[in-house]
Order: C-alpha cells, then sequence, then structure tokens
C-alpha cells in the first residue's frame, strides 16, 4: 500500500487542532430529535447540515436541518423548520431573512445541494422522515420551496441523499438513501422487549423493514421523475440505508454510489453506463466487514487516500465494531485495512457518525475525523464498554498507511451526530460544523493556519464551472501533482451522513509553495491542464473552449 | 492450576451460601455493579496462594455453587454469587477468575479486565490461567494490550493453543501480518483442526496476496466449520479475486444463508446472556440452527432446554419436528418416544405421534396413536 509521506520536516500538529468557536461564529443553534429519552428509534439519527455558498459571494453559508418529536406528530403539527445561516465571510454566521425563510416539514433529517435547475445556483433538498423537499435558490436571493411539482414519491424515511449525473446528461439527478419504515403506533414502544447488552432499549432496526431507496432522474426545471426501477436500482432485500456517496470507483468516467446500510450489508452501484446500475458490494469487496459481517455503517469519508488516482473509503460504525477503512486496489476491488492503518482498534468503543477525509492539518497527506456519540441513553449503565457521550476523534496521517488518533478539540465527550467540513473563515484551513444530540449546533475552527507556519501549510482550493449542463461540474476529477505529493479529487457534493457540502476539492499542499500540474478531467470527458499554479486560494477554473 | 481449584469444588456445588430470596433483583444488582467496587484484600494477602488449599467450608460451597450456576450458563446469578463470595472473602482468587469469566461471556470486556487484571496481581503465581485478560484487551480494541498479555501467558503457559491463537490475531491487529501467520502455523501444528486458527490463515494468506494458498486455508476452515459464515465470504472473495465467478457465486450464496443466521443467531444469544431461561429466543435458536443445518448445535440447544422443561409437551413435539426437519431418523424416533412417555396424557401429542408414525409407516403405532388422540379428545369411548 502506498501512502503518501507527510512532507518532510513536517511541523508537528497542534492538539487540539480545533477549537469551539460555536458561540461567537453562530449563536446558540439548537436541533431537535425527540426527547433525550430516545424511546423511538426515529429519535436518534439528529438532523442534517449543508454548507455551502447559496448567496452567490463566495463563502460557506450553513442550512441546519432540524427535527421534531414524536409529541408533535402526534398532535398534527409540523417539524422545526430547517434554517439557513449567512456567513459574513469570516465565519460568522446570522440567520438568512425572510426570503431564504423555510417551513417546518414533518421531521426533517439530511441536506442535499445541487444546482437542480441549472441556472448556476446551489438548490438545496431536505430528506425527512416524509416526503423528500425540494428548495430552489432564486439566484441567491431566496429559497422557495418546490416540493410540491418536484416530482418525489412516497413517504420513506429519507436519511442521506446525494446528487450525480448518472446519465450524463448534463441534469443532476438526485440518489435518496432510505432507513427503514417506521410507523408510529406500529414499533414497540419503550418495554416492548427489545435490550441491548441487557438493558430495555428502543427498538430497531433489527425486526423492522429497510425501505428501498430511490433514485429521481432530473427532468429539468425543478422536476424530477421516480427511476428507481428504469434505473434497476432496487435489491431484493433493502437495507437500512443512512450514508450516500457518489465516487467513480472504477474510473470509467461515470458516476456510481456508495451506500452505507445500518446493520446490513452495504451496496456498490456500479453504473453499467447505459443508465441503470448494479448492486456489486460484494463483488467488489465493501459489503462487509473483512470479518464477513455486516456492519452498522453511519457515516462514509471518500477521496483518494493513498494517491493512485482512485477513491477510497472510510466508514463509521457502531460501538463494538471498528471504523472501516476501504482501500482501492487496480482490479476494482476494495479491501478492508482498517487495522493497518490505525483505524479499527482505536474506534471500537465509539459509535461514529460524521466523518470524512481531507486534510485537516494542511501537510499534504489526507486526515479523517470522526464524530461520536451513542444512540443509546443506556450506554452510560454499567457494564456496556461504551457511553452515549464520546468525545470526537482525529485521526491523523503520520505516514506509511497508519493513522494516529488525537483528540480533535477540547476531548470533552457530546452525544454527536452529521457533521461536515468546510473552509469557514477563509484562512485555508478546513474548519468543521457538527450537530448535537437535542444541543446546539457547534462551530469547530481549525488552528492550523494560526498555529503552524504558513510557509510550511500551503493548500488550494478548486471549484469547477463547467460549459452548458451541470455547471458545477459534479463528477469531474482533479488531479494535482505538487513537489513531493500528487492526489486526484472528485467533485461532488456530499458529505457522507446527511450532509451537503460545496462542490469544492481541497488540497493541503504541506511546504509546496507551487501546484506543478492541475488536471482536470471535466464531466463532458474533456480534459484541461494548468501549470505552476499559485497557492493558497481557492483557484475557480472554467471550462476551456476547444 | 485454578482450574483444577474448579473441578475440586464442583462436587460441593449446589448449595448457594446467600439466601435464595429474591433472586432477579440480586442478578440486576451484580449485573449494575462496578466491580472496582469489590472489596480489596489486605496486600499480599493472596501472593502465595496455589490453588491446592480449599478454602473454608461454608465458602468452597459457594464457590462450587457459583461454578455450577456459571457452566449453567446463568451468568448474571452466577456474577451475584461470585460477587457475594469476594464480599465476604475479599479477592478470593477462584471467585474473582470465575467474575471474571462471567463478565467475559456477558460481553463486558472493561469489567473482564478490571477483574482479571486484579486476580492477576493478587495472585501472581496463576498468569498462566489470564488468557482471558488478553481476549478482554483485544475485544476493547487494546491490540497492544492484549499482546502483552498473551505473551506474559505463553511464557509460563507455551502450549496454551487459544493464547498463541489470540497473539496471533493482536499481531495481525498491529499490523504483524507474516509474524500473526507464523504463530497461526503453530496452533495448527498443535491442533490442526483449529477451524478459527484455519480461517484466520486463509484472510492472512489472502492480505499478502497468496490467493492460492488462502483458497486452499479457506476451504480447509469451511469443511472445519461448515456453519461459520466467515470461511464462505472469504472463500467468496478470494474466487473473485482468482477469476473464479461460478464457484464466488457459489460462495457468496451460502456465505448469505450462514451470514442471516449468524446475525440473528448473535442477536438471540445476547438476550439469552442475561435471561438464560427465556423458552422463545431458545426455541428459535434451534429453528436457525436447523435452517442452516447444524445438527450438532440443534442436539445441544435441544438437551438443554429440554432439560430444563422436560414435562413440556409443546416442547417435546418441537423437538421432534425438528428431528424430521433434519431428516435425522433415529433422533425423530427417539423424540417420538419420549413424546409418548412424557406427553402420555395430552391429545395434541397423540395427534403429532399419528402424523409422525404414519410418516414413518408403522401402521401399528399409527393406529395406537390416533386411538389414543381420539379418546383423550373424546371422540371415541374407551373400550376397557
Amino acid at each position: 500500500m502506498l501512502f503518501l509521506p507527510p512532507q518532510s520536516a513536517a511541523p508537528s500538529v497542534p492538539v487540539p487542532l480545533f477549537v469551539e468557536h460555536g458561540p461567537e461564529a453562530l449563536g446558540s443553534v439548537l436541533t431537535t430529535c425527540g426527547t433525550t429519552a430516545k424511546e423511538y428509534i426515529l429519535e436518534v439519527n439528529g438532523g442534517g447540515l449543508a454548507l455551502a455558498d447559496f448567496d452567490g459571494d463566495s463563502d460557506l453559508d450553513l442550512v441546519v436541518v432540524d427535527g421534531s418529536t414524536i409529541e408533535r406528530v402526534t398532535k398534527g403539527e409540523t417539524g422545526f423548520p430547517p434554517r439557513l445561516f449567512l456567513n459574513d465571510g469570516h465565519g460568522k454566521f446570522a440567520q438568512a431573512g425572510e426570503k431564504w425563510a423555510m417551513t417546518g416539514g414533518k421531521w426533517g433529517m439530511g441536506a442535499a445541494v445541487g444546482d437542480v435547475d441549472d441556472d448556476g445556483w446551489l438548490d438545496l433538498v431536505v430528506t425527512q422522515w416524509g416526503p423528500t423537499r425540494l428548495f430552489l435558490n432564486q439566484k441567491g436571493a431566496g429559497f422557495v420551496e418546490a416540493t410540491a411539482t418536484a416530482g418525489f414519491v412516497g413517504e420513506d424515511w429519507g436519511t442521506s441523499a446525494a446528487f450525480l449525473d448518472y446519465d450524463r446528461d448534463g441534469k443532476l439527478d438526485l440518489a435518496v438513501v432510505n432507513y427503514l419504515d417506521f410507523v408510529i403506533g406500529k414499533v414497540a414502544p419503550p418495554g416492548g422487549g427489545c435490550s441491548w447488552k441487557g438493558f430495555p432499549v428502543m427498538c430497531g432496526p433489527e425486526g423492522l423493514q429497510g425501505e428501498h431507496d430511490r433514485l429521481y432522474h432530473n427532468l429539468g426545471a425543478g422536476k424530477f421523475a421516480d427511476a428507481t426501477a428504469a434505473a434497476k436500482m432496487r435489491v431484493e432485500e433493502p437495507g437500512y440505508g443512512l450514508g450516500a456517496m457518489p465516487l467513480d470507483y472504477d474510473g470509467d468516467g461515470d458516476i456510481d454510489l456508495f451506500v452505507g446500510n445500518d446493520s446490513t450489508p452495504n451496496f456498490l452501484w456500479e453504473n453499467q453506463g447505459d443508465g441503470t446500475f448494479k448492486e456489486v458490494a460484494f463483488l467488489r469487496g465493501c459489503s462487509h466487514d473483512s470479518n464477513g459481517r455486516e456492519q452498522a455503517a453511519m457515516g462514509i469519508g471518500c477521496a483518494d487516500l493513498d494517491g493512485d488516482g482512485r477513491e477510497d473509503l472510510m466508514v463509521s460504525t457502531f460501538s463494538g465494531e471498528n471504523n472501516s477503512l476501504f482501500l482501492s486496489r487496480r482490479d476494482k476491488l476494495f479491501r478492508e485495512s482498517s487495522f493497518a492503518a490505525g483505524f479499527g482498534g482505536a474506534s471500537m468503543p465509539f459509535l461514529g457518525w460524521g466523518t470524512a477525509l481531507v486534510d485537516l492539518d494542511l501537510d499534504g497527506d489526507l486526515d479523517s475525523f470522526v464524530f461520536n456519540g451513542h444512540v443509546y441513553p443506556q450506554a452510560d449503565n454499567a457494564g456496556t464498554d461504551t457511553s452515549y457521550a464520546q468525545v470526537d476523534q482525529f485521526y491523523e496521517n503520520v505516514g506509511k498507511g497508519k493513522f494516529a488518533m488525537r483528540p480533535l478539540s477540547d476531548g470533552k465527550p457530546r452525544v454527536s451526530r452529521a457533521a461536515v467540513s468546510g473552509d469557514l473563515d477563509g484562512d485555508g484551513d478546513v474548519d468543521l460544523v457538527a450537530i448535537q444530540m437535542n444541543a446546539d449546533v457547534r462551530v469547530l475552527l481549525n488552528t492550523t493556519r494560526e498555529r503552524l507556519p504558513k510557509e510550511k501549510t500551503h493548500w488550494l482550493a478548486v471549484e469547477l464551472r463547467a460549459k452548458g449542463a451541470n455547471k458545477f461540474a459534479l463528477g469531474a476529477h482533479v488531479r494535482a501533482e505538487w513537489e513531493g505529493g500528487v492526489r486526484g479529487a472528485e467533485v461532488r457534493t456530499s458529505g457522507g451522513f446527511q450532509c451537503g457540502i460545496q462542490p469544492r476539492v481541497h488540497f493541503g499542499l504541506g511546504a509546496a509553495a507551487t501546484v506543478k500540474k492541475l488536471l482536470v478531467r471535466w464531466p463532458s470527458g474533456k480534459e484541461q491542464t494548468l501549470a505552476d499554479v499559485a497557492v493558497d486560494r481557492l483557484l475557480v477554473i472554467e471550462e476551456s473552449t476547444p | 492450576m485454578i482450574l483444577a481449584f474448579a473441578l475440586l469444588l464442583a462436587p460441593l456445588a449446589f448449595q448457594d451460601a446467600a439466601p435464595k430470596v429474591d433472586i432477579p433483583a440480586r442478578i440486576a444488582q451484580a449485573l449494575e455493579r462496578d466491580p472496582n467496587t469489590l472489596p480489596a484484600a489486605p496486600a499480599a494477602k493472596w501472593k502465595n496462594w496455589d490453588g491446592k488449599t480449599p478454602p473454608a467450608e461454608a465458602l468452597a460451597r459457594a464457590l462450587g455453587a457459583g461454578i455450577a450456576t456459571y457452566r449453567d450458563g446463568d451468568l448474571g446469578l452466577a456474577l451475584a454469587q461470585f460477587h457475594a463470595i469476594l464480599d465476604l472473602e475479599p479477592d478470593l482468587p477462584p471467585a474473582l477468575y470465575h467474575a471474571g469469566l462471567c463478565y467475559f461471556r456477558l460481553r463486558r470486556y472493561r469489567d473482564c479486565a478490571t477483574v482479571i487484571a486484579r486476580f492477576e496481581t493478587v495472585a501472581p503465581n496463576e498468569v498462566g490461567a489470564t488468557r482471558v485478560l488478553g481476549h478482554a484487551y483485544y475485544s476493547l480494541g487494546r491490540y497492544s494490550d492484549a499482546l502483552a498479555q498473551y505473551e506474559k501467558v505463553l511464557a509460563v503457559a507455551p502450549d496454551d493453543v487459544e493464547a498463541r491463537r489470540g497473539l496471533a490475531l493482536a499481531r495481525m491487529r498491529l499490523g504483524g501480518t507474516d509474524e500473526a501467520l507464523v504463530e497461526l502455523e503453530r496452533v495448527l501444528a498443535r491442533k490442526p483442526d483449529h477451524a478459527d486458527a484455519q480461517t484466520w490463515k486463509a484472510q492472512l494468506l489472502y492480505d499478502l496476496g497468496r490467493s492460492e494458498e488462502a483458497l486452499a486455508a479457506a476451504k480447509r476452515a469451511a469443511e472445519l466449520d461448515p456453519f461459520e459464515p466467515k470461511p464462505w465470504y472469504l472463500l467468496g472473495q478470494i474466487q473473485i479475486d482468482l477469476g473464479h465467478d461460478d464457484d464466488a457465486t457459489a460462495a457468496r450464496a451460502r456465505f448469505e444463508t450462514l451470514a442471516r443466521a449468524s446475525t440473528e443467531i448473535r442477536s438471540l444469544e445476547a438476550l439469552l446472556l442475561t435471561e438464560p431461561h427465556l423458552i422463545g429466543p431458545q426455541r428459535r435458536l434451534i429453528e436457525i440452527h436447523t435452517e442452516i443445518g447444524d445438527a450438532k448445535t440443534v442436539r445441544e440447544r435441544l438437551a438443554r432446554l429440554l432439560g430444563e422443561r422436560p414435562k413440556d409437551v409443546g416442547l417435546r413435539i418441537f423437538a421432534l419436528d425438528t428431528w424430521v426437519a433434519l431428516k435425522d431418523d433415529d433422533a425423530a424416533r427417539a423424540a417420538a418416544l419420549e413424546l409418548e412417555r412424557e406427553g402420555a396424557d395430552e391429545a395434541e401429542a397423540w395427534k403429532r405421534l399419528e402424523a409422525y408414525w404414519a410418516s414413518v409407516r408403522d401402521r401399528v403405532r399409527q393406529v395406537q396413536a390416533s386411538e389414543r388422540y381420539l379418546r383423550l379428545k373424546g371422540g371415541v369411548k374407551d373400550s376397557r
């Protein structure tokens, strides 16, 4: 296995790398997902986040998707509305005005970001326990809800959603990953005989019926058609879907989809290039862990970890299971390599959710973070070998294929859920936003550029603007080469677990003050090369005319 | 030595020192108790304990009772019994040891590590018996600690196959694939039919890219333990690697059947850890093992279930149905005869027996069962 070594003379990483900045940056933004007792599985997954530039000022704005309570649902009341917070360019957020206001739905879960109507502005999809919702961006002036005409069907429990142009027609299609069939009154109430480690707990997912995921084909102008059956994206036994990650795993130029399932085998939907998919996770070695056990997959990180040009996968999982690192190989097979990399043992006590593979310390190699928190408050009882509130983790890439676990921030245990990464304050390092269960949304500022020498922590962020349709070039591949390093990255807007991100790729470069070569493979198939690219900036590349 | 001591105590069993009142409450208390709250003996009290001298008779009886309960699989009650002993005689090594075993089987690895580490401290001569501490560290993801513990055990007990297997796996988790393979070969040299060691050998060979050798090892593992999913998973992955698509498909099908069963088995076994006498989960376990054809496990589980409820006619019928489903004619006949004895006064027993004897064409017994059924149902008057 070839991992990029850390830059020579790499600075030691300050610990903790991140500082809490929520109260200053965002104020008190509370989310709700049921009560603290967590009596039903509907109450445990928490809400979602989107970090993207909705108002066109180049900084990252924040959408917080909120949930509801069983009591509100029972009374027929709507859930708490999703909220947009606009970034002032320095990482401070203020709730957006009336034109951006969104009404409450049924019970919000996740967020996805994509230019649905191809007007050059990022739109928002919100998944729910209930119908999926669409909010069209009015050219940076506000959202208008277009759910009624969007063509979304069903009353599924959607968790993660991902935009991908699976048929390469230039219009962004949408995959919605569904969890399970939850009906209040039909699922056993507390004390209904479900136990974990000898303690009575809420029931599920085992014993409940999983729901099939859905694929929507974009018809244009904000309208979709359910293409799940036509695209053959349907298995005999549905999983309990939680995570979604589009990627071109086989490098054939079309976009595939990895789905992380809770307590059931993961799916890898291989795009057949003719508008259909084939489920190949077992054939490619990423359906189960290396023990042949299905995992409780939650979040998904995806990036070219070892510089071989193919995307690798990191999956956060349940306590007592290891977070799984699936490294790609030349023969299109993944191999679970968690233990050799150091992800295995360190993750065993934790139940992981939000995660990503990203260069957090700007030393030129990819690190990872995992936000943790148990689903059972009963995890605090004696003898569980875990706890309800858990610390978040920073897996620092220390080279030669190894990661060392470090505290991510203040080391205080919390009940965390979805998390998303992006440069909030424009300083070049990647910051984090995380949902806590029934507590304030956290903003964690990365201190790398502040605390380490700037000449050792260079970076480059890249956004693409394609000609014609799919203006943000989702599915494009960017390959950067610099002194001592090379890495590819795919343009996507999926943040792994219930999160959407800006279509932007980010390279930490260590001491390299120039990117020698930047190669873009556009969704159109064209390639474009830039040489000697200046760093420490956000570079927007427009697709060249042939 | 500790095991010899346990055997010595076993005949003294069946006399629990603690009062037999409110057993569920005792179990709940034991399960909620932090083992760090167990009282400590004066320093070095048990330093020279050799395991040969039994404690006072009352304690010995209590220990025997606890060990019997532990062997019976009633882990919560056994833990309560060992706690009671340790409250009376702090740090008594065999009680500490067995409390640690209870924690391990209850999958409370942190508590197991706490108690067995304490056992090792108070009875340093017994380090050879502490491989379970290695297992606990391993289960907690503390592979370096596990490795160190296995090495300590093997230093005094080099023939401990399970400690060596643990050592191999700890090395593997720490990235020492080649060293792990050497240790597994040692395990297999001593115990060639060690299915788990064979499985991990296949895994390591696969990881090393030695696919042909991995294939042979995985096939052997599947022969040794045909109902464990992992060898089939590996077989599938290796066959894909080798381009043997048809074989891969067949291995995958078998894997998926076993994996589905295994998931439910794990869930039911977890439930039975703290409530071992629940009938429903025990029955379901037997059904699952029947579905995958694991007659050996079915036999063990049926024996246990019928031992708990020997007069339960419904369970006797279930046993007969199970052996019929497994096509084990001898076992089915034995179950039918037992049903005749235990269900002599139950109409439903004779109804099932009538069908069974008809299916094996034993006309005489079929007619007898039919008549008996009708009499018990009140349909025909007894002519006698």
